[in-house]
């Protein structure tokens, strides 16, 4: 019963700190919200009763995301499964550099970000659920997590090359949706030749 | 570097990933190229915008996490000092004497502690959570495997005429008492007999206030309907999720074939 507590005790002293990361995490990445509190108990119940294979100084916070990654994916599946049919994904079209979407609302928001806020929040959470499984886990996990790409690749246990690409195509596909459906809903204003803003 | 490759960099230089190398060459481009140097700047003031869009009013729900590490934390704290110890057992005590107290003062109120456990032991059963130590369909096998398996003795279950498929049988405990039990079926229905030894009855306080009279008894506990009767030396339960008289018509069946295993016998001599 001691080593239970105790073992108990040093693993809520790892979770604690990681609560709001991991919640986040499947907060965005879960399609139906009803379930995060049972993806999050499975989780860390999952976690917690594989504990003793954890080795003390290594990175709890990559072994724990790789739980909470797992019951995203199993969580989606099965609501997929119910659907019987994929959510609908565009084609990610991969360019290096050049971020793609309509210039003058690409341009509006990289002048002016704060937009964002005010305009896109909704937007962005329907974005990245529109996004790949794995797209998805990368983007969520180097921008909530603030992972390491060599981290992302073990939790979502992908090479390192597929990570990197992930992340580049689940970024372009985020400025894509933005300005496409902002664009499109006239709610994101135009950048003028003068630089002030304007609805289309 | 020229712009073109600089710009392709710009997710390893965000992200401070990469090599050295490829930091050196991209900050020394930044350094003679403005116009580059707005592009990135623009880059990862978005990203971060979006990033920060993401991760706001997520703050952990305090409840959900309340419940999440309930779950954890183990059924007793490990660091109980001593005289926490002796006043919980004397508490538990205290409350132990006024339970039994109340219930043989109140004849008519439920078993549930007994009923409790073998619902519970019955639902693991069914359930396909835990299989029976001993799976058969012969009434007979079941009743020597039991009978080879606990100290009190133990009659034969019921049988095919009364309407009882039985599955299995094996052994258990309620509270600190053995018990027997056979699984089967009831009109499709699963129900679990469960035998003690009639010494049981002193473990269990609550039974002991069942009227002389009154044969058998009857209770539910959830879905659940429970049949208990006194037969011989045995204490008997039906556990199920069908009517009682079906449970009554097991109940009757229990111990009334002969002794000799006579069917084993006549089985084997056919073979």
């Amino acid at each position: 019963m001691k080593d239970d507590g105790d073992k108990c005790e040093r693993f809520l002293l790892h979770l604690r700190p990681l609560q709001g990361a991991l919640e986040a995490f499947c907060r965005r990445s879960v399609y139906d919200v009803s379930l995060v509190e049972d993806v999050l108990q499975e989780a860390v119940t999952r976690a917690f009763r594989d504990f003793g294979l954890f080795a003390e100084g290594t990175n709890f916070r990559a072994w724990i995301f790789r739980y909470a990654h797992l019951g995203i994916l199993e969580s989606n599946r099965g609501f997929l499964t119910r659907r019987h049919q994929p959510l609908e994904v565009e084609p990610a079209v991969e360019d290096e550099w050049n971020l793609g979407g309509d210039d003058s609302l690409l341009h509006t928001l990289l002048e002016s970000p704060e937009i964002l806020f005010e305009h896109c929040a909704d937007d962005l959470i329907h974005a990245v659920l529109q996004l790949q499984p794995v797209d998805r886990a990368v983007l969520l996990l180097k921008g909530i997590g603030e992972f390491k790409y060599r981290e992302i690749a073990e939790i979502v246990g992908v090479p390192l090359g597929t990570v990197m690409s992930s992340l580049s195509r689940a970024r372009q596909q985020m400025r894509q949706a933005l300005t496409k459906t902002r664009g499109g809903q006239g709610g994101l204003p135009r950048q003028t030749g003068d630089g002030s803003h304007t609805n289309p | 570097m020229n712009c073109t490759q600089a710009r392709q960099h710009w997710h390893l230089f965000h992200d401070s990933e990469g090599d050295a190398e490829l930091h050196l060459q991209v900050n020394e481009h930044l350094e003679h190229c403005p116009e580059c140097a707005r592009w990135f700047q623009q880059q990862i003031v978005l990203e971060e915008a979006i990033t920060h869009s993401l991760v706001s009013g997520m703050e952990p729900t305090a409840a959900i996490w309340s419940r999440i590490e309930q779950q954890l934390v183990p059924p007793q704290p490990a660091r109980i000092k001593k005289w926490l110890l002796f006043g919980s057992a004397a508490l538990t005590l205290l409350v132990a004497s006024l339970l039994i107290a109340v219930s043989i003062e109140n004849s008519s109120s439920p078993a549930p502690e007994l009923a409790a456990l073998s619902v519970a032991v019955h639902d693991k059963l069914t359930s396909g959570r835990e299989e029976p130590n001993f799976v058969s369909s012969s009434h007979v096998d079941i009743e020597d495997y039991l009978k080879q398996h606990v100290s009190f003795p133990v009659r034969c279950p019921p049988r095919e005429d009364a309407g009882f498929e039985a599955r299995g049988g094996g052994t258990c405990r309620l509270a600190n008492d053995s018990a027997a039990y056979v699984v089967g079926q009831v009109d499709g229905e699963s129900v679990s007999l469960f035998i003690l030894s009639r010494d049981s009855l002193s473990h269990f306080p609550e039974l002991q206030a069942i009227p002389q009279r009154q044969r058998t008894r009857h209770q539910r506990h959830g879905a659940h309907d429970i049949l208990l009767m006194e037969f011989d030396q045995n204490l008997v339960l039906a556990v199920g999720k069908v009517r009682a008289e079906r449970l009554q018509r097991l109940l009757d069946a229990y111990g009334s074939y002969p002794h000799d295993h006579s069917v084993k016998s006549v089985r084997q001599r056919a073979s």
